[in-house]
């Protein structure tokens, strides 16, 4: 785990794993935005992956379940499983926000 | 982090790979462990597995948006097991199998019915459907069939409408289920049905009017006839091109319709067009044709759609019109029988050749020509005969003098013959001699050959008289010292021949006296309504026996009456005779009825004539709207203006004012119209021809003209019932002849009053009454000289 830090310079790349329109996965989506748009406006980059569409993305991530999160950049790389509603730990594992 | 929060940040793959795969085996309580925020977890093999809370979403999900996508659609839709079993229906369904839908049609039925057996035990109305249906669906779940699908009326006695049920299976291989849909379809029926209502009143309408209707396909040539064209052309129903149209044009008018065409193509305009059409069975028919041309969207010229009318009867009908117009004209200067010109074209032709002779110092002859013995023939052979012996006499006559010549008709068998141009005295007694040849020569009537002989008295111009009146009746003189000679022969007038001066003089003398002895009378005859045959009125005929030579003809005495003016007394006689009878009759309990009465030309223009018979309608007590006076449109021209305020005097009082002899004098529709007249007498000789063609347009003619101008229309002389028949049948109103009644005495008419008023045949009720004749008018033959 990275040391939490607040307004890191460097960009947000992400990886959402997600299971077609599934309501957890929809979920994860729409906490995932709103989470970047209020702590990393204009440095992140969100990418989505369907596991039904591509199945043999998730295998090399190692993505195991839906809905996954993948912070791929600034390393290490993190993960969280789940809908992301929890906020605040979701920024302190993503080292954005205080430690709770 | 509360104990629900499924954060799992794992880096060991290995391991939560190991503790997915116990958990899934073990009972799958991952979902639990992951407080139900996962969707899905891939198994060791790769496989990814839904949770069963997501699936169950997704498919509630699913399950809820086709629901709503089927539930949206605007049909009962249910779907179908491979054996006809309900498996699944919208709410349309639902509410239309609640709604008892299986009363009319086969739609409507429960989950998990078999909706095959359903239809196939459908019995009554909608039966027929049900069936249909049964055996659709069979046909696609056997795949004999791609889809089906048909309309049925499903109105209840509210409401009308139509479903369309459609059949479609769920996959195109051999269906393992299919979908039934009934729509409702009745708004588009309805659009639909009105579309065929109105294309159907379109097609009545100009079934009915006989309206034609072509369309001309300019790009294919293709030439589209409605049966009314077939019908108007005569032509079977068959493909129609420009070319069988243009070869039942008439030649004549072909090139005139085909510049009508091309210029409604050039100018995208309306055009119209009348032109003849030669018809399969040869017939010439007149078609009034418009078209139109119609232009599409890229604003060129596509079609010519137009309109045909047989117009053939309206252009006779117009033609008929014309043909009276020019019979009426023909009737002001012709003698009707004959054809030739009547005595006011022979006085004129005196008068300009006297005035011609004179700045010429030339001589004009007048030939006053009689038949011998024509009343034998008459009554021999009949008035028809004797009619077509004076057309053929007419004719001989005609071809026997010159062109500049005139022959004309006098009266009876009366003929008058104008020399205008005499170079010789001599040359008339040649002329003379030479027409006595012609009419002495053999005539063909019908089956009989006659032979008749005249005679001709002639008169001189300027020895024998300077005008016409003077010379007439002195060549009528001569023509009667003729007659004395035997007859066949021609005579110049002397002075002293003055035969028919003495037989007027016996006559005025002794009509003289005739009021005083009690030797006129008046005689009744009645006239009858054409349609109920009840008695409208009567007419006064005046009747003189003489002690000595017995009965008197009107004709014989009225023209002496008029000359020495006896006519005045005897008329107001007639007038106050007439008028005491009616009020007696009406005293007497009999129904009131107009009664006509002769008015003369002299008494009518006498002093005071309109005071005078208001004083004896007041003495008598008659009701002046019964009273009807005959005048003869002769009178009427003598001094219009005259006439007329007389006529409008009389008229104020109440009087009703009649033409008789109608059609034989000036007819002219401009002059009727100045006075107040109430009835036209038709003349009788209209009537006696009445079954030629000549006749028929005549008398067809004047009851026209009396209905437009709203007069009765009385017909005289009536004596056949052929002639009533057709009469009725032409719209004359009123009739009076042998046929009906003949003159007859007071008492005489009073006993036929009765016995109509007793049989039930009452007297017309608002007939203008007609009241009695001032001046008799009597046989057929008789001429009345004004």
């Amino acid at each position: 785990m990275s040391n939490p830090g607040v307004n890191k310079p460097e960009t947000f790349k992400f990886r959402l794993y997600v299971a077609g329109d599934t309501l957890n996965s929809g979920q994860a989506i729409a906490n995932l935005r709103a989470i970047c748009s209020v702590h990393l406006l204009g440095k992140h980059k969100i990418e989505l992956i369907d596991v039904f569409r591509e199945p043999g993305r998730a295998m090399e991530d190692r993505v195991f379940m839906t809905p996954t999160l993948v912070r791929l950049e600034p390393g290490p790389v993190e993960r969280i499983i789940g809908t992301l509603s929890q906020t605040s730990l979701v920024l302190q594992v993503l080292g954005l926000g205080a430690p709770a | 982090m509360s104990p629900k929060e499924a954060k799992l940040p794992v880096d060991n793959y290995e391991e939560v790979s190991k503790l997915l795969d116990v958990l899934l085996k073990t009972g799958q309580r991952l979902e639990e462990l992951t407080a139900g925020q996962v969707d899905t977890a891939t198994d060791p093999e790769g496989r990814i597995l839904l949770l069963r809370g997501t699936r169950e979403q997704l498919e509630r999900n699913e399950g809820a948006r086709q629901a709503a996508i089927l539930n949206a659609l605007p049909a009962n839709i249910a779907l179908l097991d491979a054996d006809g079993v309900i498996v699944s229906i919208n709410d349309g369904w639902r509410t239309f199998a609640a709604a008892n839908m299986m009363e009319r049609g086969p739609a409507g039925q429960g989950l998990g019915l078999n909706y095959l057996e359903i239809c196939d035990n459908a019995t009554g109305a909608g039966s027929h459907e049900a069936h249909l249906a049964a055996s659709g669906i069979r046909e696609v779940l056997d795949g004999s069939r791609k889809s089906f699908s048909f309309d049925y009326d499903c109105s209840s006695p509210l409401e009308q409408r139509w479903f369309q049920m459609s059949v479609t299976p769920l996959s195109d291989d051999r269906p393992k289920g299919l979908v039934v849909m009934h729509a409702d379809v009745t708004a588009g029926k309805r659009d639909q049905s009105k579309l065929v209502l109105f294309s159907e009143r379109l097609s009545l309408a100009t079934e009915v009017a006989k309206v034609g209707v072509w369309e001309w396909d300019l790009a294919t040539g293709a030439l589209t006839w409605d049966a009314t064209m077939f019908a108007i052309y005569g032509f079977p129903q068959m493909a129609m091109s420009y070319e069988k149209w243009s070869a039942a044009v008439h030649p004549q008018d072909l090139p005139q319709v085909e510049a009508t065409l091309q210029r409604a193509v050039n100018k995208r305009s309306e055009e119209t067009a009348e032109f003849r059409i030669v018809r399969a069975d040869g017939a010439v028919r007149y078609v009034s044709a418009a078209e139109k041309a119609v232009v599409d969207q890229s604003g060129t010229v596509s079609r010519v759609i137009g309109v045909n009318v047989d117009v053939t009867e309206r252009k006779r009908a117009e033609k008929d019109i014309l043909s009276h117009q020019a019979a009426m004209t023909h009737l002001a200067e012709r003698d009707f029988l004959t054809g030739l010109p009547n005595q006011m074209v022979l006085r004129n032709r005196i008068d300009q050749a006297a005035e011609m002779a004179s700045r010429c110092l030339k001589t004009v002859a007048i030939l006053f020509l009689d038949l011998d013995g024509f009343k034998h023939i008459n009554d021999s052979l009949g008035h028809l005969m004797g009619d077509r012996l004076l057309q053929s006499v007419a004719r001989r006559l005609e071809e026997s003098v010159r062109t500049s010549d005139t022959v004309s008709r006098f009266g009876g068998d009366e003929f008058v013959v104008l020399l205008p141009d005499l170079q010789h005295p001599e040359g008339t007694a040649a002329a003379a001699a030479r027409i006595l040849n012609a009419v002495a020569a053999m005539h063909s009537v019908g089956p009989h050959e006659l032979q008749v002989s005249a005679c001709i008295g002639i008169s001189i111009y300027p020895d024998d008289g300077l005008d016409g009146d003077t010379l007439i009746k002195n060549a009528d003189a001569a023509m009667y010292q003729a007659k004395g000679k035997g007859g066949s022969n021609y005579q110049f007038f002397h002075p002293n021949m003055n035969i028919r001066a003495v037989e007027r003089q016996f006559i005025e003398q002794n009509l003289r006296r005739a009021l005083e002895r009690n030797e006129l009378a008046v005689h009744y005859q009645p006239k009858f309504d054409l349609k109920s045959r009840a008695i409208t009125g009567v007419e006064a005929l005046l009747r003189w026996t003489h002690p000595v030579r017995g009965r008197i003809s009107p004709a014989q005495f009225i023209g002496v009456a008029e000359d020495c003016g006896l006519i005045l007394p005897i008329g107001m006689w007639v007038i106050e005779e007439a008028c005491r009878q009616a009020r007696a009759w009406l005293d007497a309990g009999l129904p009131a009825m107009s009664m006509a009465v002769n008015v003369s030309g002299r008494q009518f223009q006498s002093d005071r004539f309109d005071e005078k018979v208001m004083a004896v309608v007041d003495k008598t007590r008659m009701a002046p709207e019964y009273l009807e006076l005959e005048v003869t449109e002769s009178m009427l021209m003598k001094s219009p203006e005259l006439a007329a305020s007389r006529l409008q005097d009389l008229h104020r009082t109440g009087i009703r004012v009649a033409i008789d002899d109608f059609g034989t004098g000036f007819s002219s529709l401009s002059y009727l119209q100045r006075f107040p007249i109430d009835t036209l007498k038709i003349d009788q000789s209209f009537v006696r021809r009445i079954d030629t063609a000549d006749g028929v347009s005549i008398v067809r003619a004047i009851i026209q003209m009396g209905s437009s101008l709203r007069m009765r229309v009385v017909a005289e002389g009536v004596e056949t019932k052929q002639e009533a028949i057709t009469l009725e049948n032409m719209g004359c109103q009123e009739a009076q002849g042998y046929h009906f009644g003949w003159p007859v005495s007071p008492p005489e008419l009073a006993a036929l009053l009765e016995r109509h008023v007793r049989s039930g045949a009452s007297l017309a009720d608002g007939c203008s009454p007609s009241p009695p004749k001032f001046i008799p008018r009597i046989e057929s033959s008789d001429i009345w000289i004004d």
